[in-house]
């Protein structure tokens, strides 16, 4: 970013209190990465080697939220316009569902909402019924 | 196309692999940056494109032409114009059916009763954003802050890139421009940060803000002559939560994908109920358009210059118009005269207060100055007037609470306590993340997005800040 900025950016900050330095060098052991003190966009094989690491961390991501989303891309599913393509999305995100639900991996899931929902009778007042808002 | 939603998510998957894959020809990068732009915005409503391109070329035409000119006047001349036309743009879509309805209710006091034209004109979402981007923009051109952009393109990404476009950070040509003169680079901790900065904007938005709207603060607000004190009370501090962890979440997400897309975006909130004063609250709170009103009104308008009155005077104009830019609404100008009245009123007790007297304790101004941006929320949230003086009355109508669960008030209580986390906690997560392999970035950041997608509640209402 320019050095003419007139307000700091929060992306433009490196912050490591004294107290994550054994954290930080147990992950730096364990990660292999270990920038010099030089600035690591100076070189352009570090900055490549950032891209793909930013890549793969989204692509995984991505991944992840795909196979232990089912019940979100099931909902998004249903807001779709009818067409041939979004009936074939919802037909997946049913059958990938069910299959999750039978495999036993939509239980934790199930676990965190029943301990929300007991978080909101807490005190054994039921939240008032309210619609949900708008999409 | 919200951010909190699944659509959004294809979306950004998409602009990202293809972004990166451009990071060898910035131009086309751009050009399709553009494009991507169009059709995040587009979603609401295409027909707006045409008044975003239409806006970036006056903007480039004008800053053009100034950096062209040569005498002084003829400069001042082009930057009256460039803001003119920027005003016009916003003054037609947003306060034309205010100002024509005022004027029927003048007219019709002095007994010159008239039909006026009145136009059912649609708002475009975001137009208060990219108008004071591109007012910046020839501004700065003129003041010499920021050199002219180099092409059409470049203004077109300034006031049209999705991650800015319907709600701020109102990032000004001055940060933006220079980066889009070559393609950026990621480093870790800018992509840790950013991550950590979606799940965290997702979690405020879809869980705190989302549950506490639904719940508390829609029915009471709706009609408050329904509810007791106490659930007045409970929605008041439920507001409070709800629109800082509505809108910091927006831009955190705002900041966040704009840096996983290489771009670096000016943080827009700093913790703002732990401000002592009103103003240090103005200089944590949507600091990108404080900092727009005191460069752009307050400073022209003569800013600390000149005598006490003077100053009085430019502090509560700025706040006036700052209050009408959210919104056609005299809710609005009488929040912006709220703040405004306090400014002074903090300005003048540190000119005049006795040196004798005690200094106010900081947690003393922490609290005062919270309860009175709560009290202007009352103002900001009510649909009316009347409705806010409905709000004001029932404070002294006492009963229990019949809204307010103990659920809600811990999560109120969550919602601003957000604000005594350690002041940098992000980027000190942010620090540790970027050493971790891309596989346990992506599970911690996948499996903390299905923590939330867990626990909020169905379907996803807009950001507060898209109806300004």
């Amino acid at each position: 970013m320019s050095e003419e900025s007139h307000l700091e950016s929060p992306l433009g900050e490196e912050f490591e209190p004294d107290s994550f330095a054994r954290m930080v060098a147990w992950l730096r052991r364990v990660s292999g990465y270990d920038p010099g003190a030089e600035d690591e966009e100076e070189d352009e094989l570090a900055a490549a080697r950032t891209q793909r690491w930013a890549g793969r961390s989204i692509l995984f991501a991505a991944v992840i939220l795909a196979l232990l989303n089912a019940p979100s891309i099931r909902s998004w599913a249903s807001t779709l316009d009818p067409s041939q393509p979004s009936e074939i999305i919802r037909k997946l995100a049913d059958v990938w569902t069910d299959s999750m639900d039978q495999a036993g991996l939509e239980e934790p899931r199930r676990a965190i909402r029943r301990a929300y929902d007991n978080w909101k009778a807490w005190g054994g007042v039921e939240p008032a019924q309210t619609p949900p808002a708008a999409p | 196309m919200l951010f909190p939603t699944m659509t959004f998510a294809i979306f950004f998957l998409f602009v990202f692999v293809t972004a990166w894959s451009l990071d060898r020809e910035n131009g086309r990068r751009k050009a399709f940056l553009v494009l991507a732009s169009w059709v995040f915005y587009g979603w609401w409503d295409w027909r707006f494109i045409g008044l975003l391109i239409a806006s970036a070329t006056l903007n480039f035409l004008v800053a053009e032409l100034i950096d062209r000119s040569e005498t002084r006047r003829r400069r001042l001349w082009l930057v009256g114009l460039g803001v003119a036309i920027n005003l016009t743009i916003l003054g037609f879509f947003k306060y034309y059916g205010f100002f024509v309805e005022q004027l029927g209710d003048v007219l019709k006091i002095f007994g010159w009763q008239r039909d006026l034209p009145l136009l059912q004109v649609v708002l475009p979402v975001g137009i208060s954003f990219f108008t004071f981007q591109g007012i910046s923009y020839v501004v700065d051109v003129h003041r010499g802050h920021c050199e002219k952009a180099r092409s059409l393109l470049d203004v077109m990404l300034l006031m049209s890139f999705f991650p800015h476009l319907v709600a701020g950070p109102i990032v000004r040509a001055s940060d933006l421009l220079p980066q889009f003169a070559q393609t950026p680079r990621l480093t870790r901790a800018m992509v840790s940060h950013a991550m950590i900065l979606i799940v965290w904007g997702l979690f405020k938005k879809t869980v705190i803000a989302s549950e506490l709207s639904v719940g508390l603060v829609d029915p009471v607000f709706f009609d408050p002559t329904a509810h007791s004190a106490l659930d007045l009370l409970a929605a008041t501090y439920g507001y409070a939560a709800q629109i800082y962890c509505d809108f910091s979440a927006y831009s955190d997400i705002a900041i966040g994908v704009a840096g996983l897309l290489g771009y670096r975006f000016p943080r827009n909130f700093d913790q703002p109920y732990r401000a002592a004063s009103l103003q240090d609250f103005w200089r944590r709170w949507h600091i990108s358009l404080s900092s727009w009103l005191r460069d752009y009104l307050y400073i022209p308008l003569g800013g600390g210059r000149g005598s006490e009155w003077k100053i009085c005077r430019n502090l509560m104009i700025t706040m006036l118009l700052g209050g009408l830019w959210h919104g056609a609404a005299w809710t609005f100008v009488a929040w912006g005269a709220l703040h405004g009245g306090v400014l002074v009123f903090e300005r003048l007790w540190k000119k005049f207060k006795p040196a004798a007297w005690p200094r106010l304790p900081t947690i003393l101004g922490i609290l005062i100055t919270f309860h009175i941006v709560c009290l202007s929320w009352i103002l900001f949230r009510a649909e009316s007037f009347s409705l806010a003086l409905d709000y004001l009355a029932g404070f002294g109508r006492w009963g229990p609470a019949s809204v307010a669960t103990p659920f809600l008030v811990s999560l109120t209580v969550i919602g601003l306590g957000i604000h005594f986390l350690p002041s940098r906690a992000g980027e000190a997560v942010a620090g540790m993340a970027k050493y971790l392999p891309s596989p346990a970035l992506g599970a911690a950041a996948a499996l903390t997005m299905l923590v939330i997608e867990a626990v909020r509640p169905e379907g996803i209402a807009p950001f507060i800040y898209f109806q300004f």
